[in-house]
């Protein structure tokens, strides 16, 4: 009885890794290739010789597109978005993590189909799939910074936006200082206040998506409700999600991937300082 | 802390106090675990009521309540179980946020389990054993996200004993790899009393 307990002890964990690995890098169950903080000190440098975008709206009234988990790989349906995008005049598109597998040549792949950004403003943000064999070097060459803020601009107001990096499954201690300064110093100073990460926050439904730790998630959600966060838009889930705590909506998207009945992304529309929103099919 | 115990009945009860955190309160945690032993064939099992309410903000707090299946063998201890968790905002957040109809999220059927290994049997006077959980005394984490700690005890008597643990807590598992998260030691000592 001793040994078979010993066996299924052994044989338990190893299993649950290999049916969750058909995508994966082995070497992530047992350490990341640079830690959140290090790849948070990466972005920083990055932001502090490529400052914030701030965007100009002519009239109250923009929108901006957002994906998640387009694993490209194939990348039929993030061209289909790249162009709705452009057609139907967003002010930006947010690729929202999981852009590519975290090989090099997908990194390549994805630089040479991203708009120009006189057609279009982007901002991209690492997900767990864009970190494996070694990706974060390839995205930090490629798109610079994961952690970030950009701005829109119209003629009565000014909203604010905040890219973090929750591909390690956590914000790391530094990020979350950053945060929280951000929030705590500006926030007062723009009417909305949406945040993109690519993490889901909540865990709604049974799968080997992992999300981060619930000591984590305490100080995520006390700085949502304190600081009137309008949205949290994450993927990795892959399954459209919408839940609200306080005035904070916190959305997950389904992916972008090629050949998934359910692909689309997520429209975001700010009229006269009203949010609303779309989750459109590809 | 304490245990209670009476014939098959056990009821254990826990606050936690934070000194120095990031809370901005000073009780973060409160429990109560109530169990009832009974064995099937050679297998003492024991099921477990578990309610644990966590105060940790004065926005947003949260409360768990699980039900668990254990069994102990002379080295290993095992236990499965699945738990409910509701964040919910506090009063003030309530009253400060105009929010009356999005007060609460609730995440339903949260896996709960614990695996240990001990390398002595459970009656020896020392001991010390390798645990790989979800769950700890003031915090259930959700399934995707194992802790692992290393733990030992030694009995001075009957009535008294010293333990301590050190966690490993990582964040990232399967389909995110892994960061380092968190690691701590808890030590203390159990008395029995009657």
């Amino acid at each position: 009885m001793e040994n078979r307990l010993i066996k299924i002890t052994i044989l338990l964990p190893a299993l649950l890794a290999c049916v969750s690995c058909d995508m994966f890098e082995m070497r992530g169950f047992v350490a990341s290739y640079e830690s959140a903080d290090e790849r948070f000190r990466q972005s920083m440098q990055w932001n502090s010789m490529n400052p914030s975008r701030e965007i100009m709206a002519p009239t109250d009234e923009y929108s901006i597109f957002v994906m998640g988990d387009s694993h490209s790989g194939g990348t039929e349906n993030l061209e289909q978005f790249f162009d709705i995008a452009i057609r139907e005049k967003a002010q930006a598109i947010v690729l929202d993590g999981d852009i590519t597998m975290g090989y090099e040549s997908d990194f390549d792949h994805v630089e040479q189909l991203l708009p120009a950004q006189e057609a279009i403003n982007s901002f991209l943000i690492a997900g767990n799939h864009d970190l494996y064999f070694g990706g974060w070097k390839s995205f930090y060459s490629h798109f610079g910074s994961s952690t970030y803020i950009f701005t829109v601009a119209t003629p009565l107001a000014t909203d604010l936006f905040i890219c973090l990096d929750s591909a390690s499954g956590t914000l790391g201690s530094e990020q979350t200082a950053w945060l929280k300064d951000i929030l705590q110093t500006s926030r007062k100073n723009y009417r909305r206040c949406i945040i993109f990460t690519h993490n889901n926050v909540f865990r709604l439904r049974h799968t080997t998506s992992t999300n981060p730790p619930v000591e984590e998630l305490r100080v995520w959600m006390e700085l949502m409700v304190k600081f009137n966060v309008d949205f949290v838009i994450a993927g990795h889930d892959h399954v459209r999600n919408e839940e609200a705590l306080g005035n904070t909506v916190f959305i997950t998207m389904d992916l972008l991937q090629d050949g998934f009945d359910n692909a689309g992304y997520f429209k975001l529309f700010i009229k006269n300082g009203q949010i609303s929103y779309e989750f459109a099919k590809i | 802390m304490a245990d209670f115990r009476t014939g098959n009945l056990s009821v254990f009860t826990g606050v936690q106090q934070d000194i120095f955190s990031p809370s901005e309160n000073f009780l973060t945690g409160a429990t109560m675990k109530i169990g009832w032993d009974f064995p099937v064939e050679k297998f003492p099992f024991q099921l477990e009521s578990v309610f644990l309410y966590n105060p940790f903000s004065h926005w947003v707090q949260e409360f768990n309540w699980g039900l668990m299946a254990k069994v102990k063998r002379e080295h290993f201890k095992f236990q499965l179980g699945s738990g409910f968790r509701t964040y919910f905002l506090t009063q003030k957040a309530v009253r400060e946020t105009g929010s009356h109809s999005n007060s609460r999220i609730n995440e339903n059927w949260n896996l709960m389990y614990l695996a240990q290994y001990n390398l002595k049997p459970d009656k020896n006077n020392w001991n010390a054993g390798i645990t790989f959980t979800n769950t700890d005394i003031f915090l259930i984490n959700q399934e995707s996200n194992p802790m692992f700690n290393l733990n030992g005890r030694f009995d001075f008597n009957n009535a008294l004993s010293i333990f301590t643990e050190t966690w490993y807590k990582p964040a990232g598992m399967l389909n995110i790899s892994v960061n380092y998260f968190g690691f701590f030691v808890r030590t203390g000592i159990t008395w029995k009393i009657g």
